[in-house]
């Protein structure tokens, strides 16, 4: 009977009565622009949230009037003006697009190219009276949904939204909010404590390997969730699961500042495996509009014997700053950290990873690869730290950059700490272009300039292709040559 | 760069010494206004905090707590500390300096070619210092040991060498610090190379106990075909702070740096280098062995601002127990800097597992057809290779100590001087022999 219960809300939510009703009272639901400790009560108060959430968020923003924010990434931009910023708001219907027609045609070339079928490109692009489902449900169904909710129930999986999770499992959520990224941790991660409008929270019980790939492609009510979202991925003892991320497909989205929190524990023998393809809109040609992407991303392995492995394809945003991490507590943990980051035109990332290794035994495994075109600048920044009692760490890094072209730049900015003797760590770093010889190669068998650079590109990042679930691997492939496209010829 | 000043009281003592120093110091009107402008820059940077991305791994805390002020009078030393000091086998000229001040008595000048006269950069200044005034104005907006530096600065050597001429002999330049508590020398060396010239620098850093401040700052200009060799041996006293840094601008030319640290309580080694001309190549090759308790630091910036350059560096640190050492080197390549090629690869040997090795190899890079490469590791002694040494019959200490010898011996065996690289070698040694067992803790049997 819960079942059937559960498959009724799922079909209210999917048909658009959104308990918080987008269509019914739209102006309610706008905080006013800016942002104050009303706007925060605000926020709390619409996702029926306990006193003590209110609390963490107005502690929250307390320490943040008083953080500046970081000045060392290579990337610049103008002032932010986060009192120019609405930190809630539903969806703004009126002023979507009337139809496909009113769309950027360029936005509609890439889903071509991507292959996204129409009714999905109306919902991508936010056309106005498109479906209103999650924006990443690829499989456009109630019953696939539903189904995949019925099978990780039988797991004992926990997957939800972080509003839900707060009403149904506080104290799990309230044990583990704010653990691995503490509320002080950085500028933007602080903002997000006090501000933060939604995300996932999944719980993988003891032994439970879960049952499929977890993605916000099956999460209802994702959407709107990308501006201050938070993640909390809690994998107990023995359990497995593997996490996707985002969306191949371009998105528009009128919300110029992201700053999300993802946290992730793994407790013994847990292995989370998370991915993330990143394709905010990263403004025009010539560097106007797009995304500021300011990611705290950040894995804590707890239990001996955890696992982490991030895994990120970032072509998007025009400015993207995101370390994912990991904290190799447990003896014998291992961290992983697989990325390419793609810019072009006047795209900036400042992007790596951080490997602290605190346990015995730990090994990291850092594999970045960045490509840089047009305008853009690209830097990979990671830190190394090997702590006194850490005994047999083991850590690679490579680090490769790919430049196209003579006016974009490629940095690389390791910190590596080592306070034990008994550590192994090595960092490679290169730095090339595409040859001639390999342009001349592919394109004497047919392939024009952009095939050839699509392909090369490709092969250079395959390291890092290859550890994306199948899901996003094919995908992410084209969106390589796509982000890079007018880089050549 | 954001300088964080961590308090006002830190730069006090200096600016006290400052004031107390000013009609003393030797320049000329231009050079006055300079020194005030830099000693109220100093005043306001303070010195670097931890926060500063550049200082991060260094420590300054001996400079805070101290007071340092420079010597005024010439120091009776006896001449066997001085040549105990040098290069041992080294028969070259040789400039002395003792806390910081000239001794041309001690100095000696037979063997240079007759158009290479070194100055005392004392009696450039006093004469109006004209020729310098570019290069002392270039460090207008340094941070804030150039400031000091220029503020302060009252000796050091001018070396010119002209058009075509090639030093054979190499030139020595003693440091040595005796007896001198509380006390700093803030010095300024000059070397220019015309076009097609050469000449072979050797320097060796020595002192005793005494808690001195040495800052050091070596400007070089390199022009076409010219070739500057730096060999340089920083081997101060346990309780000195010293910071020295050379600023290179070349031409077509090219500059090598030889470089082990062992000295210090707390050292920092700085090398700069701007490429002005295609064709340009720097060789820098750093050892720093780091004792117990001691903070060693070498930070390289290589400027690859026009195209064809060619870099390489290759660093090697060694620590003991509860030392610290750190290796930042960064090379910029520029736009349009295409062609460059630049290598550096920085290795780490920890001794002890209560060390701590930091490296920041960095590359920044805004042109495509480049090879640019760096490389960085850090890890122990292999417990396979002391087993088989001391498996014939070599003590536990005698095996590591081999082995720690070979780690830094391609390092020593690049050192193009055949006293220099023995003294190298017995630097190094001495170095190890220093330790105890106890710095060199085998793991027991595990």
């Amino acid at each position: 009977m819960v079942a059937t219960a559960e498959t009724k809300t799922q079909i209210d939510e999917l048909t658009g009565t959104y308990k918080h009703g987008w269509s019914s009272d739209i102006e309610s639901d706008f905080a006013p622009k800016g942002l104050n400790e009303e706007v925060i009560r605000f926020i709390s108060a619409k996702k029926d949230e306990p006193q003590w959430m209110l609390d963490w968020r107005l502690k929250a923003y307390a320490m943040w009037q008083k953080m500046e924010e970081p000045d060392w990434a290579m990337i610049s931009h103008p002032p932010i003006d986060y009192q120019d910023i609405y930190f809630y708001a539903a969806p703004k219907q009126k002023d979507g697009p009337k139809s496909l027609d009113e769309v950027d045609p360029e936005l509609l070339r890439t889903y071509e190219k991507l292959g996204i079928p129409l009714a999905e490109q109306e919902v991508l692009a936010g056309v106005e009276g498109a479906p209103r489902i999650a924006v990443d449900a690829v499989f456009d169904s109630v019953s696939v949904a539903t189904t995949f909710r019925k099978e990780l129930e039988k797991a004992g999986v926990i997957f939800l939204s972080i509003s839900e999770a707060l009403r149904t499992y506080p104290e799990l959520v309230r044990k583990y909010l704010g653990s691995v990224v503490p509320q002080r941790d950085n500028y933007f991660a602080t903002l997000n404590c006090a501000v933060f409008s939604d995300g996932t929270f999944v719980y993988i019980p003891k032994g439970v390997r879960c049952p499929m790939e977890l993605s916000t492609y099956f999460r209802i009510n994702a959407e709107n969730t990308g501006q201050f979202e938070r993640t909390l991925i809690i994998a107990d003892e023995g359990s497995y699961v593997s996490y996707l991320e985002g969306c191949t497909a371009p998105m528009r989205d009128e919300n110029q500042l992201h700053a999300a929190v993802v946290e992730l524990v793994a407790l013994d023998d847990a292995e989370i495996k998370y991915s993330t393809v990143q394709n905010w809109y990263p403004g025009d040609k010539n560097g106007k509009g797009g995304i500021y992407n300011f990611v705290t991303k950040r894995g804590a392995c707890r239990g001996k014997r955890s696992k982490i492995s991030w895994t990120q394809v970032e072509t998007g945003s025009a400015i993207t700053w995101k370390y994912p991490s990991c904290i190799l507590e447990g003896d014998h943990s291992v961290g992983e950290f697989y990325s390419v980051a793609v810019t072009n035109n006047h795209q900036q990332a400042d992007t790596g990873t951080k490997m602290i290794h605190i346990g015995n035994h730990t090994r990291s495994k850092i594999i970045s690869k960045g490509i840089s075109a047009g305008q853009s600048n690209n830097t990979y920044r990671g830190l190394v730290r090997v702590m006194g009692g850490a005994e047999d760490v083991r850590n690679f890094t490579q680090c490769d950059s790919l430049l196209l072209g003579d006016r974009c730049g490629a940095h690389t900015v390791p910190y590596i700490e080592v306070k034990n003797p008994t550590a192994q760590i090595e960092h490679e770093a290169t730095t090339s272009k595409i040859s001639d010889d390999q342009m001349f190669y592919c394109m004497a068998r047919g392939l024009d300039a952009e095939e050839a650079v699509a392909m090369v590109v490709n092969g250079f990042a395959k390291d890092v292709m290859k550890e994306l679930p199948m899901e996003f691997a094919v995908e992410a492939q084209k969106l390589l040559g796509i982000s890079l496209e007018g880089s050549v010829g | 760069m954001t300088q964080h000043s961590e308090s006002p009281s830190d730069v006090a003592a200096f600016h006290a010494a400052y004031d107390h120093l000013k009609p003393a110091l030797p320049g000329a009107g231009w050079l006055r206004e300079l020194r005030h402008v830099a000693m109220t820059r100093f005043l306001s940077l303070g010195l670097p905090g931890r926060r500063a991305e550049q200082w991060r791994y260094a420590d300054l805390g001996p400079l805070r707590k101290g007071s340092f002020s420079p010597v005024t009078l010439a120091q009776e030393t006896e001449q066997a500390r001085i040549d105990a000091a040098a290069v041992p086998g080294l028969d070259a000229p040789r400039l002395v300096f003792i806390n910081g001040r000239f001794q041309r008595a001690l100095s000696r000048m037979e063997g240079l070619p007759a158009d290479l006269a070194p100055q005392s950069l004392r009696e450039v200044l006093i004469t109006g210092g004209g020729s310098l005034r570019d290069l002392i104005t270039d460090l207008r907006d340094g941070d804030a040991f150039d400031q000091l530096n220029t503020a302060m600065m009252s000796e050091g050597v001018v070396i010119d060498v002209p058009k075509g001429l090639k030093v054979e002999t190499p030139v020595e330049i003693v440091y040595l610090v005796d007896d001198a508590d509380d006390r700093a020398a803030h010095l300024r060396v000059v070397v220019r190379l015309g076009e097609g010239a050469s000449l072979k620098l050797i320097e060796s850093f020595k002192g005793d106990d005494s808690r001195f401040f040495t800052n050091l700052i070596t400007q070089t200009t390199i022009a076409d075909d010219a070739h500057l060799t730096l060999i340089r041996r920083q081997n101060e006293g346990a309780e000195t702070v010293h910071i020295s840094r050379i600023y290179a601008t070349l031409g077509r030319g090219a500059l090598a740096v030889h470089h082990l640290a062992t000295g210090g309580q707390s050292a920092r080694h700085e090398l700069r280098a701007d490429f002005t001309t295609e064709g340009g190549d720097v060789r820098y090759q750093g050892i720093q062995l780091a004792r117990p308790h001691q903070t060693l630091d070498t930070l390289t910036f290589l400027d690859h601002a026009v195209p064809n350059c060619t870099s390489d560096q290759a660093y090697r640190g060694v620590l003991a127990a509860q030392a610290v050492a750190s290796f930042q080197g960064k090379v910029l390549v520029r736009r349009d800097a295409q062609k460059t090629d630049a290598k550096q690869k920085s290795d780490s040997l920890l001794l002890d597992r209560s060390a701590t090795s930091n490296a920041k190899p960095e590359l920044e890079i805004y042109a495509d057809d480049v090879q640019c490469a760096h490389g960085s590791t850090v890890g122990e002694l292999s417990t396979d290779q002391l087993f088989y040494l001391m498996a014939r019959g070599l003590s536990p200490l005698e095996a590591k100590a081999m082995l720690v010898e070979a780690f830094i011996a391609a390092l020593c065996d690049g050192v193009p001087d055949e006293a220099a690289r023995n003294a190298f070698i017995e630097t190094a040694r001495g170095w190890l022999q220093n330790l105890d067992i106890h710095d060199l803790a085998l793991k027991e049997a595990s």
